[in-house]
């Protein structure tokens, strides 16, 4: 018997692909609107322009040494966060999550409240090492915010071993740091080439803070995203686009990436 | 004997000083809660150590006074601000939390249904799909705010604005719900997504071949069955919704200088009206010089993020973090 | 009367080829084959979670292959029984009988019924979550059976049992299928457990249907060797018959038939007799060493040498040890030639 496809069986199905092309094609043509708007001579001119460079060179090294300062703390407080059971764990995990689920603009202020302070205060003194209105100041806002998210992947990434290996490992005489180097950490590479990748693309992106606490340096603290904001205020239509194509195609890069990697960006 | 053929009997008893040392499993406890506890304490101190500044110090006050170039305006030298004296926190408070109640619902509205056919249905493209949804989450937000505007004020949606002499943007009800919902949607979607691809699709199918149709096979089994993971996803996105902060800067800007005539009546009957973003009421504070009135409205901000937060690791929720 | 008609497709891995079965009204029948075989495909595709590439599957003459899963009144339990974890007991049993819209009345006296009838009632309030191995078994199929569907599928539903609840288990289940007069098809991997249950059994390999028949009709006569050893017959020697006689290495047995050429000799361990004297000139009887001796629970397993190894079961007072000499006689009737597979 014939079934047309509206029939009884398919209304729910209809409805919630339905749902999903409208998302995406909303989706889609929010990012894509961009080059719309420039066009194809547009986009080569900004692209040929040294400055354009210049601020993404800026943004790659930058958002690389805060990934390399977030692992090294991430992995490890990941690991304690995965394996070790402490009270009042909700309430830790929660305070690691804060400063990524607060608005970027609070951290912002925060940091701006505490530079002035104890540990900065003796870095000032002792090294002559200024943070704040110079490249040490992105480079401290692009770490508050990815070192908690990257401990957070870390722990999603080291949940997915299963304990047993490890007790495997220690009844045959491997000592606790011999199982989590020789051990875990090669299991758990994927994941963290992985996360490493979302910890780049999230430090690139990174951007609310450095209004209220860096400030713009032309040349020095205008990474991409917050180029865009400068630009924008200055009017520079053609450079905000521009640069906005590059921050897209460079998420979207990282992202599929990360995907072909085979890794997962969640977390809880 | 035997024994003296076997291959293990050469290597003899496992050495007793490599097992076991006491040392050993404290060492390796002790470095790795450091690291934990470093994170802790640094996400902690940002927190705390701010608290003195909603304080007004004698000499911050008077280092103001003389940067005061508008004389309507008070300076706001007590505790905090005053905030809570202040008719605009008041209304930014109310105007943020209506607008992501209408994001919220609307993100799940559409989300939910959506998430469900995406975690069950073959879709062609489901990888390409995934990777548009993330990688919205780490596209910079200025960059998202900016293409919002692009999109809602160039191109074919503005002449669609012309003709219906509306605005999308710069304006308080379409437009904070559309800067707020383009995060706060890809956010859920992707939660609720996890919350249905932790159902097993068996328990469906037993309710279709007992006689449910899918929709009410999804209505009395998935739904309820995924209902946590749903409600994570409902708090995820509005917590995400309530820190959104440059889409909004740039496609809605600030409304609280804004002469009243500006607003219609309804705004001022919902007292939404002069009222900004509460994020973008913090930056505007502290940019005019009211710094502990900025403070205070980002103590409320991480009071609220703080215990939503809180109520997701108790539910125990799944999804993505941005 | 449930007929499957030349169906063949394929999922994931797993491939159907051209089986045709037909199921009568009440019975019992157990699909039997080991893991990988295709039975869960088969099942998959008799409740409509994937239509097969060919064929049709006809419930009392009508195709039901463009119907849904909702529309085919086909009844499913899967292995882990699937029962709803948000509703308790009575309402998964009800669930059912809502869904197809039944007046209310109606729906809590069969609910009661079922409960009854399965000993359940003291369970009613209880969610799925905290139920033992067995209460779920019952409350599935209670869900299954108050629809009163056309034909109820149990997926390997006795694995998830530990040893003495699943031979309990199986009682029940085919005591239920008597009492509500349904039609069953049941799917494990395992000879015991479809022995003891079914009216008839269908013996699937690599996604084919090998053989179908009554429990002694595939015991006496397998279709080829993979279904004598699925079917646990131990002694299996490859033999050239005649129709006259069957020779297997040196040794000539006699057995008359219409089947010449290659084929496998196939006995039952418990149909070879032994006598305690070798003298009586029976056919095919022949003297053997006893070489191995195991104690079963309810009988001895000798294995014997009479020039081939074979395995044979006895019941009865009398113990041998190893070393007896016996005599072994293989009873033509019992001796089955087989293809090889």
């Amino acid at each position: 018997m014939p079934r047309g496809f509206f029939s009884r069986g398919h209304v729910w199905p209809a409805f919630t692909i339905a749902l999903i092309l409208a998302a995406i094609s909303f989706y889609l043509f929010l990012i894509a609107s961009n080059w719309f708007y420039l066009g194809w001579s547009d986009t080569l001119y900004f692209f040929s322009h040294p400055r354009m460079w210049q601020r993404f060179w800026l943004t790659v090294w930058t958002s690389t040494v805060s990934m390399a300062l977030s692992l090294l703390i991430g992995i490890p407080a990941g690991y304690a966060l995965s394996r070790f059971s402490f009270p009042c764990r909700n309430l830790f995990a929660s305070i690691v999550d804060l400063p990524i689920v607060v608005s970027p603009a609070v951290i912002g202020a925060f940091l701006f409240g505490i530079t002035t302070r104890f540990p900065f205060d003796l870095i000032g003194e002792h090294y002559h090492l200024y943070i704040g209105r110079n490249i040490y100041g992105v480079l401290l806002v692009q770490f508050t915010v990815t070192c908690a998210f990257c401990a957070r992947l870390m722990k999603a990434s080291f949940d997915m071993i299963p304990e047993r290996f490890e007790t495997v490992s220690r009844s045959l005489g491997a000592s606790h740091f011999r199982t989590f180097f020789k051990l875990v950490l090669p299991m758990a590479r994927n994941g963290i080439v992985a996360s490493a990748i979302v910890v780049w693309a999230r430090a690139a992106a990174e951007w609310e803070g450095l209004m209220l606490f860096v400030g713009a340096t032309e040349g020095q603290t205008d990474i991409l995203p917050f180029a865009v904001y400068l630009d924008w205020n200055g009017g520079m239509m053609g450079w905000v686009s521009s640069m906005t194509l590059v921050c897209v195609l460079m998420a979207v890069a990282a992202m599929a990436a990360m995907r072909l990697i085979g890794g997962k960006s969640r977390v809880w | 004997m035997s024994g003296e053929r076997n291959p293990l009997a050469a290597i003899g008893p496992a050495a007793p000083g490599r097992r076991g040392a006491p040392g050993d499993r404290l060492l390796f406890k002790t470095f790795f809660y450091s690291f934990a506890g470093f994170l802790i304490l640094f996400s902690a101190y940002l927190f705390l150590a701010n608290l003195d500044q909603l304080f007004v110090t004698e000499a911050a006050v008077r280092s103001r006074e003389p940067a005061l170039w508008e004389e309507n305006r008070k300076v706001l030298t007590s505790f905090a601000g005053g905030f809570w004296q202040d008719p605009y926190f008041w209304k930014s408070l109310n105007l943020t939390l209506m607008i992501t109640l209408i994001t919220t619902l609307l993100a799940s509205a559409i989300g939910i249904p959506a998430a469900y056919g995406l975690s069950r249905y073959r879709i062609p493209g489901k990888a390409v799909i995934e990777v548009l949804f993330s990688s919205i989450l780490v596209i910079p937000a200025s960059s998202v705010a900016l293409c919002l505007i692009v999109m809602f004020n160039y191109g074919p949606l503005w002449d669609l604005q012309q003709r219906w002499g509306f605005r999308f943007a710069h304006s308080l009800f379409p437009g904070m719900v559309i800067a707020s919902f383009v995060l706060s949607f890809a956010l859920g979607l992707s939660a609720w997504k996890a919350a249905f691809d932790s159902v097993n699709p068996r328990f469906e199918q037993v309710a279709r071949s007992l006689g449910s149709s899918r929709w009410r096979a999804f209505r009395t089994v998935s739904l309820p069955m995924a209902k946590s993971g749903l409600a994570a996803g409902v708090i995820l996105a509005w917590t995400r919704a309530m820190a959104e902060f440059s889409a909004v800067l740039f496609f809605c800007g600030t409304f609280g200088e804004l002469p009243p005539e500006r607003f219609s009546t309804l705004e001022r009957a919902l007292r939404i009206d002069q009222a900004d973003w509460l994020s973008v009421a913090i930056w505007a504070q502290i940019e005019y010089g009211n710094v502990e009135y900025g403070f205070a409205l980002a103590y409320i901000l991480v009071l609220i993020g703080g215990l939503s937060v809180y109520a997701m690791h108790r539910i125990g929720a799944k999804g993505y973090i941005w | 009367m449930i007929e499957i008609r030349n169906l063949s497709g394929t999922v994931g891995e797993f491939c159907l080829q051209n089986i045709n079965l037909s199921v009568r009204d009440g019975e019992y029948l157990v699909l039997l084959g080991p893991t990988g075989a295709g039975k869960t495909v088969l099942i998959e595709y008799l409740v409509g979670i994937y239509r097969q590439q060919e064929g049709a599957i006809l419930v009392d003459g009508e195709d039901v292959t463009p119907l849904y899963t909702e529309e085919r009144h086909i009844a499913y339990v899967p292995q882990d029984y699937a029962l709803f974890p948000n509703l308790n007991v009575s309402r998964n049993i009800a669930y059912g009988l809502e869904a197809r819209r039944f007046p209310r009345a109606e729906i809590s006296r069969i609910t009661e019924q079922m409960l009854e009838s399965l000993g359940i009632g003291h369970l009613r309030h209880r969610m799925p979550l905290n139920l033992s191995g067995g209460e779920k078994q019952r409350v599935a199929l209670g869900r299954a059976l108050a629809t009163r569907p056309r034909l109820v599928l149990l997926d390997e539903p006795l694995s998830a049992l530990d040893e003495n609840l699943r031979t309990q288990m199986s009682r029940e289940l085919r005591d239920l299928q008597q009492s509500n007069r349904a039609t069953f098809v049941h799917v494990c991997h395992n000879f015991e457990e479809a022995s003891a249950v079914a009216d008839r059994i269908a013996i699937m390999d690599n996604g084919c249907l090998v053989q179908v028949g009554t429990l002694e009709q595939v015991k006496a006569q397998p279709r080829n060797e993979f279904v004598a050893r699925f079917l646990k017959t131990q002694n299996l020697f490859p033999a050239v018959a005649d129709g006259a006689t069957v020779r297997i290495h040196g040794i000539q047995l006699e057995k008359k038939s219409t089947i010449r050429g290659e084929r496998v000799m196939a006995i039952r361990p418990e149909n070879i007799r032994i006598h305690p004297d070798t003298e009586s000139g029976r056919p095919n009887l022949f003297r053997g060493v006893i070489l191995e001796a195991v104690p079963r629970p309810h009988f001895m397993e000798y294995i014997v040498d009479i020039g081939l190894k074979l395995a044979v079961f006895h019941i009865g007072e009398r113990r041998y040890r190893v070393g007896d000499s016996l005599g072994i006689e293989l009873p033509q009737e019992h001796i089955a030639l087989v293809e090889r597979a």
